[in-house]
């Protein structure tokens, strides 16, 4: 499947950044490494053959007393034409303590005859949303969520079905949350960067 | 003989085809169900029949008293936005009770769930400018933005039901102190979800059933506050809370689930604390704390 994740960028920033680190006095280290975090941020995208937009991983998210470790995807379609019967799956990698079932593809939820539906996301083209656990254990629910796969379903302007999986495995500095907001109609997530 | 042979095969077929079709589906509530599936496709609610209702919460939670406490029914009415929402987005700290999230030991889903609930009232004036108060069952929305939800709007007094992203749609008046029984489930018949919420204590009720998809790896148990700060009331008790699985088979808060006690922490210092669990571990009460 042509489609490529941003993975080997973050590698080359990384480099990059390392490669800065061993030339820049012990004094901006700190301020490298503020670059580097803003770069986890930045890289939680994802271009792929009909679907661009963010992905990641969300850390730091608290739901009352216990956090809640979030997978979430705001993506717009840039292929050309309309799309219709739009349909979505996750699959959380087995083992994501919480998660009712890891290892298994199972259909993402939306609403149904709202701003959230896939119905609006196939007509404004832009498709938000998100699967999340209640992780007392955030660190390692974060870190075992890593690779968490979202395949999308949808038929085109010619009547053919089309898939695309996108592999989500960037931690995101940051919080996001899940909207559906009539006036715009059409779900999407907010996200909010340190 | 041929004839013969003819008849024969001819009454074996028609034997045959009569025992195919199920024995429910010429019955008066099959074909309630049918026509609910069928209106449930513009995403509105749409009221079940008193005997629909009765057949259906008896036999899923076998409560005699709630089916003997329907009688004042108020009509479910279209959704509309009336912009008073108990969540907008489901990372929030508004929330205290428990929480049941399903996880891979038992690989179970939620289906539906229920409890007895008492009304507590939080406002008598001015209340538009008070914080917004519900007590409350829901399903899914932890991580997500899908939560179907029904319970007590404390702060205006009425039964309320919710479906995210909508705003709280009202049901009809309550009092301090009423008993009320909030029940959703998917019925499968329909494929739609069953609500009833009832005030036993002046046996009003409301009994609908509405196309939404809620995420079914969560039901909670809550008392929620919006706009504002932790309001002084009294402790709402909450009891018999289950969630029902994919089978049918009724949980308590602990049963082959992962449970949750959430505090509500507000900034300003206020907190709703539930309790322990008691009974068998269906029981609790949601308690104001000046700090915790």
């Amino acid at each position: 499947m042509p489609h490529r994740i941003l993975r080997s960028s973050v590698h080359r920033s990384r480099a990059m950044l390392r490669r800065l680190l061993r030339t820049l006095p012990p004094a901006g280290a700190a301020g490298s490494l503020a670059v580097l975090l803003l770069m986890t941020s930045c890289a939680a995208q994802w271009t792929g053959r009909a679907w661009s937009g963010k992905v990641g991983i969300a850390e730091g998210v608290t739901f009352a007393s216990d956090p809640v470790c979030t997978v979430a995807w705001d993506l717009a379609y840039t292929a050309p034409g309309s799309l219709s019967l739009l349909q979505v799956d996750v699959k959380i990698p087995a083992g994501v303590a919480g998660a009712a079932h890891a290892g298994e593809w199972a259909p993402a939820t939306y609403p149904v005859g709202s701003a959230g539906s896939l119905e609006a996301a196939a007509a404004h083209k832009h498709l938000g949303g998100s699967v999340g656990v209640l992780c007392p254990n955030k660190n390692e629910v974060l870190n075992q969520l890593r690779g968490t796969q979202v395949r999308i379903t949808w038929r085109d302007d010619a009547g053919r079905s089309e898939t695309e999986t996108l592999t989500i495995d960037t931690i995101v500095s940051g919080t996001m949350r899940p909207r559906a907001d009539p006036a715009e109609g059409y779900p999407r997530v907010e996200w909010t960067f340190p | 003989m041929k004839l013969h042979r003819l008849a024969s095969l001819l009454t074996l077929f028609a034997l045959l085809f009569a025992l195919s079709i199920p024995a429910y589906a010429d019955t008066p509530l099959a074909a309630e169900a049918r026509q609910l599936a069928l209106l449930g496709r513009d995403g509105q609610p749409h009221d079940v029949s008193d005997a629909y209702a009765k057949a259906y919460i008896l036999a899923h939670t076998g409560r005699q008293d709630v089916v003997d406490a329907m009688r004042a029914r108020v009509p479910v009415q279209p959704i509309t936005n009336n912009g008073v929402f108990f969540v907008t987005d489901t990372y929030s700290s508004e929330w205290g009770g428990y929480v049941s999230q399903m996880s891979s030991t038992y690989g179970h889903q939620v289906y539906g769930g229920f409890v007895d609930l008492w009304v507590e009232q939080t406002c008598s004036f001015l209340c538009g400018f008070q914080p917004l108060v519900g007590s409350w069952v829901g399903i899914g929305g932890i991580g997500n933005g899908q939560l179907l939800q029904a319970g007590a709007n404390q702060r205006d007094m009425h039964a309320f039901w919710e479906g995210l992203p909508n705003s709280e749609q009202p049901l009809y008046g309550v009092n301090n102190g009423d008993h009320m029984w909030v029940y959703m489930s998917w019925d499968t018949s329909t494929s739609m979800w069953y609500l009833s919420v009832q005030d036993l204590t002046t046996s009003t009720y409301s009994t609908f059933e509405v196309s939404y998809t809620a995420n079914r790896s969560t039901f909670e148990w809550i008392t929620e506050v919006r706009y504002g700060g932790v309001p002084s009331m009294n402790p709402v008790p909450f009891a018999t809370a289950r969630w029902t699985d994919e089978t049918g088979n009724g949980h308590t808060i602990t049963d082959q689930a992962n449970p949750y006690r959430e505090i509500l922490r507000d900034p300003s210092g206020g907190c709703i604390v539930p309790s322990g669990l008691s009974g068998q571990n269906d029981t609790f009460t949601n308690y104001t704390q000046g700090s915790c």
